[in-house]
């Protein structure tokens, strides 16, 4: 059987292939929307807040 | 400047023009193993040997290809892996599709028994999962649509010969000999029989046996005609309009592939380059998109779902206050304590859990039969009533009846995903949540009972393993086996039953004459003594089965679906480059919204890590008893009870009482469309047409009737007593919500604005809210509304915001949170207070009432619990 080119290396998949680390990174950025979200009810709630970094941060040590 | 060859593919017209070109460029040679697959699989078809095969695999179907040659078989591993294909960037492929292989098999069914070829094919119908089943891949991507089309006649003229409109029926005619001839295949014997099929030359008077070897005569001659020439031809037919459609979007910019693939277009993409988008410009020798996106991975989903149980690991990692992690935390969940809307569940089903088994450990003979513990999504049928109440009110603890009431009274309806209605049967909603576990331990438990008691059991001891193996299967697969030492158990302990005893019912003695007395009774079942043996044997396993298994069971049952939910997220993401829209999450997500979420939308998207682009409106209308509203609104449309027990005595009265039990048991419904629509339901959108209306009760008559009856009822059920939730705090368990509705008395448009108001959303980012089963109309002091509750105000001073919480009134409310929540926030109470978000808090002036705070002013709503 003949293979198909899959992906060429160097430059075009580095351009338009999105593998583990790249989808990942991009789920972490959505993420990061939501608890930017949430992030702005709970500085509104307390006099004193943690940064967002420290929020995030916080939120990610607590996932399952 | 030569061009390339997609582009002189494209401008071809007919096949072998197409196969010309791509001969001359070398470019075939890619294809020979699928096109050797196609013609393996037509060739044995052919030979009489049916190549797909159907066969039961559990509760579902698998398909299988059979009679393909050692080197198809190998393409066929290699190209048709879903896995591989989606690791190629084609996330566009289903993943599991209905799918009808039949055809593939025509031939072969025809040379073995004509007469039932067809519908012989047609039962080869068969929803297949794509992963892990290349047989199934292929079949849909590559044989199905080769063998559709070149049986096109046959299909024409099989059963549903009728189906077509004359245009539609001449269009399919013509675009079978265009086929055919674009295919090679219009040799004089596939012309002549075609000309004898094709309508107008007197099909329909063809005596039956005519018409079987007409069919086979077509078979016949394409078997002489199909070859190699003829599957390559097909590739170049299915890829032309792939290839035009790439040009057709191609600009100053190649086109991405998400752009050029449409559904139809996406098997032949499969089928011959693996769903590889870079291999179809390979081929067609055209550069990639700037803009393309070829995603190889999807993410592993992240879960928010059981994080309270890291705060304190966490608050030492970051060298915070264990309170302000805390904080944190509820603010995430979007509520005021830090167990999530799962965690929550949780907690009830394991005191659901703890109330089964005791009811089932206790039930004894003598007393009345075992209530059945897994109310279904309907209602029982009463003897004196239309609708009664489900079994599991009458023993289950009320804390425990509040709380599934709190929990899975609100429901998500994608059509409307913007609101969170009423669910229909909150308890149908907790048995579902459960998993089989529930209800296997239920039946068998009355299983035991009418087994003993009588009058029937749906299966005899000896038969219920038999009878319970779909059950058992279930549970092995979810890891939480059930002994099967239980089936032996049971069927030993029959010998120490007592023999079966006939039970009669309606024994009626006359007196026929002097001395003479006639009896007569009708058969009841039979009863047999020793009911505790049995209940005591399934008691022991179902308890050694909960030690070892039962945190399995509830854990495997939000797990599982809430992974495949932000599964599905992702592959939406990498399908479409963006989320899934607030509807389509709905539709994903609704089964497990309403499972474990209370049909809240925002707090499933932030259980899965997800920014939820709306805040879900809350309204509730419907009346906790949905069994007394139903039969109250029965009444009010004039219903006189006739079961069908009396029906022999008034058959009109029992006809007309069930057209009216039907209407009535709708209600629920109509309420559930109001609380989505913010109006009554119109007869279409209530879907009136599907009903049977009596002349007595149009729909403007029942639509008010309806809405009547609602407005008089309440919205929450009574709440626990104090005594309860005490005894359940100590035990750790305290119920999670218990609040009331809004005032029965309220107007229903006044009830409506009410219950809204406590919902409406800022459009901003949501302030800490009530969970949603805390948010709903109002609650009373003992409700968790929010951790700070507002100090009393005058209502003389509206703009005056109630003050922030302080220790004392922290202390002073302590039910009114989780123990963990508690803990972890009773000293930031006092050095932070937070702001009180809406809700119903003590009046400031009458203490003994509750007064709506909109989150800037006390308002003119007040409630008496």
């Amino acid at each position: 059987m003949d293979a198909f080119v899959l992906f060429e290396r160097g430059e075009i998949a580095s351009r338009v292939v999105y593998d583990a680390d790249r989808v990942e990174t991009r789920r972490a950025e959505r993420e990061r929307e939501a608890l930017a979200a949430r992030y702005a009810a709970y500085a509104a709630s307390t006099a004193d807040p943690v940064t967002f970094e420290q929020y995030v941060e916080v939120m990610r040590g607590m996932r399952d | 400047m030569t061009d390339s060859l997609g582009r002189r593919l494209a401008a071809t017209t007919d096949a072998e023009e197409w196969l010309a070109v791509e001969d001359e460029a070398g470019a075939g040679k890619r294809f020979a193993a699928v096109d050797g697959l196609l013609a393996a699989v037509t060739s044995a078809a052919f030979a009489g040997k049916p190549p797909v095969r159907v066969t039961a695999a559990g509760a579902t179907r698998a398909l299988t290809l059979r009679h393909v040659p050692a080197s198809a078989r190998a393409a066929l591993k290699e190209g048709f892996d879903l896995a591989t294909q989606q690791a190629a960037g084609a996330w566009w492929l289903p993943e599991s599709a209905p799918i009808k292989p039949g055809t593939v098999n025509l031939p072969a069914y025809y040379a073995i028994e004509p007469r039932w070829a067809m519908n012989t094919a047609a039962t080869d119908a068969v929803r297949v999962e794509f992963g892990g089943s290349p047989d199934a891949l292929a079949s849909w991507a590559l044989l199905i649509p080769f063998a559709n089309a070149l049986y096109a006649p046959l299909i024409l003229r099989g059963p549903d010969a009728g189906a077509l409109e004359p245009a539609a029926r001449d269009a399919s005619w013509a675009a079978v000999d265009a086929l055919y001839t674009a295919l090679g295949l219009a040799s004089e014997n596939v012309r002549s029989t075609l000309t004898r099929m094709r309508p107008g030359n007197g099909w329909s008077q063809l005596p039956t046996a005519e018409q079987i070897a007409t069919k086979v005569a077509l078979l016949d001659a394409l078997r002489q005609v199909v070859g190699r020439q003829t599957v390559r031809r097909w590739r170049a037919e299915v890829l032309r309009p792939l290839v035009r459609r790439y040009y057709a979007k191609a600009n100053k910019d190649a086109p991405t592939a998400r752009v050029v693939l449409t559904k139809a277009l996406q098997p032949a993409t499969a089928a011959y380059f693996g769903g590889n988008w870079l291999a179809l410009l390979d081929y067609l020798g055209e550069a990639v998109a700037a803009s393309e996106e070829i995603t190889t991975a999807l993410p592993e989903p992240r879960l928010y779902v059981q994080a309270s149980a890291k705060v304190e690991q966490v608050a030492a990692e970051k060298n915070l206050p264990v309170a302000e992690v805390a904080k944190i935390l509820a603010s995430y969940l979007g509520t005021d304590e830090i167990r999530s809307p799962i965690q929550r569940r949780l907690d009830v089903l394991r005191r659901y859990w703890a109330a089964f088994d005791t009811v089932h450990a206790r039930q004894a003979s003598g007393t009345p039969a075992p209530p059945d513990l897994t109310p279904g999504r309907g209602f029982d049928i009463g003897k004196d009533v239309p609708f009664t109440r489900p079994d599991l009110e009458r023993v289950l603890p009320p804390a425990v009846l509040a709380d599934i009431e709190a929990l899975w009274n609100g429901a998500c309806v994608p059509r409307y995903p913007d609101r969170i209605v009423s669910a229909l049967f909150p308890q149908a909603e907790m048995v579902a949540a459960f998993g089989p576990a529930l209800t296997f331990w239920n039946n068998i438990a009355l299983t035991c009972w009418f087994y003993c008691e009588g009058p029937y059991s749906r299966t005899d001891i000896d038969g219920a393993a038999e009878f319970y193996s779909r059950g058992v299967k279930a549970l092995a697969a979810a890891d939480t086996p059930v002994d099967p030492q239980l089936f032996a158990d049971l069927r030993a302990a029959q010998q120490r039953l007592g023999p079966p005893q006939e039970l009669w019912a309606d024994r009626r003695v006359l007196e026929a004459g002097p001395g003479v007395s006639i009896t007569m009774s009708m058969g009841g079942g039979v009863r047999r003594d020793g009911f505790e043996i049995l209940r005591d044997i399934v008691t022991t396993h179902r308890r050694a089965w909960a030690v070892q298994n039962l945190e399995t069971a509830l854990n495997r049952a939000w797990e599982e679906p809430l992974r495949e939910l932000a599964r599905q997220v992702n592959l939406a993401v990498a399908r479409r480059g963006k989320l899934p829209t607030l509807k389509q999450f709905a539709t994903l997500g609704a089964p497990v919204a309403n499972a474990w979420f209370g049909g809240d939308l925002a707090a499933l998207y932030a259980a899965v890590g997800e920014r939820a682009p709306v805040e879900q409106t809350r309204v509730q209308l419907m009346p906790y008893d949905r069994a007394a509203f139903c039969n109250q609104v029965f009444t009010d449309l004039g219903g006189r009870y006739v079961p069908n027990g009396r029906a022999v005595e008034d058959i009109e009265g029992n006809r007309l009482s069930w057209d009216l039990r039907r209407l009535a048991a709708e209600a629920p419904r109509f309420v559930q469309l109001e609380e989505a629509l913010d109006r009554p339901p119109t007869p279409e959108e209530f879907g009136a047409a599907r009903l049977t209306w009596p002349t007595t009760v149009p729909f403007n008559r029942y639509a008010a009737a309806v809405r009547q009856v609602r407005a008089g009822l309440d919205t929450v059920r009574q709440t626990a007593t104090t005594t309860e939730q005490a005894a359940s705090r100590v035990a750790g368990t305290e119920p999670t919500i218990t609040s009331v509705g809004p005032p029965a008395s309220a107007s229903p448009p006044a009830r409506m604005a009410l219950l809204g108001r406590s919902w409406e959303s800022t459009g901003q980012a949501a302030p800490a809210r009530p969970a949603p089963e805390q948010r709903p109309t109002s609650a009373p002091p003992s409700t968790p509304a929010t951790a700070a509750q507002p100090a009393p105000a005058p209502p003389g001073q509206p703009s005056t915001p109630p003050p922030a919480v302080s220790p004392d009134a922290d202390t002073a409310a302590p039910e009114r949170r989780s123990g963990v929540l508690g803990r972890l926030l009773g000293r930031r109470q006092a050095s932070a207070p937070a702001a009180p978000g809406a809700g119903w808090y003590p009046d400031p002036h009458v203490p003994a009432q509750l007064r709506w705070w909109d989150g800037a002013a006390w308002t003119e709503h007040i409630h008496r619990p």
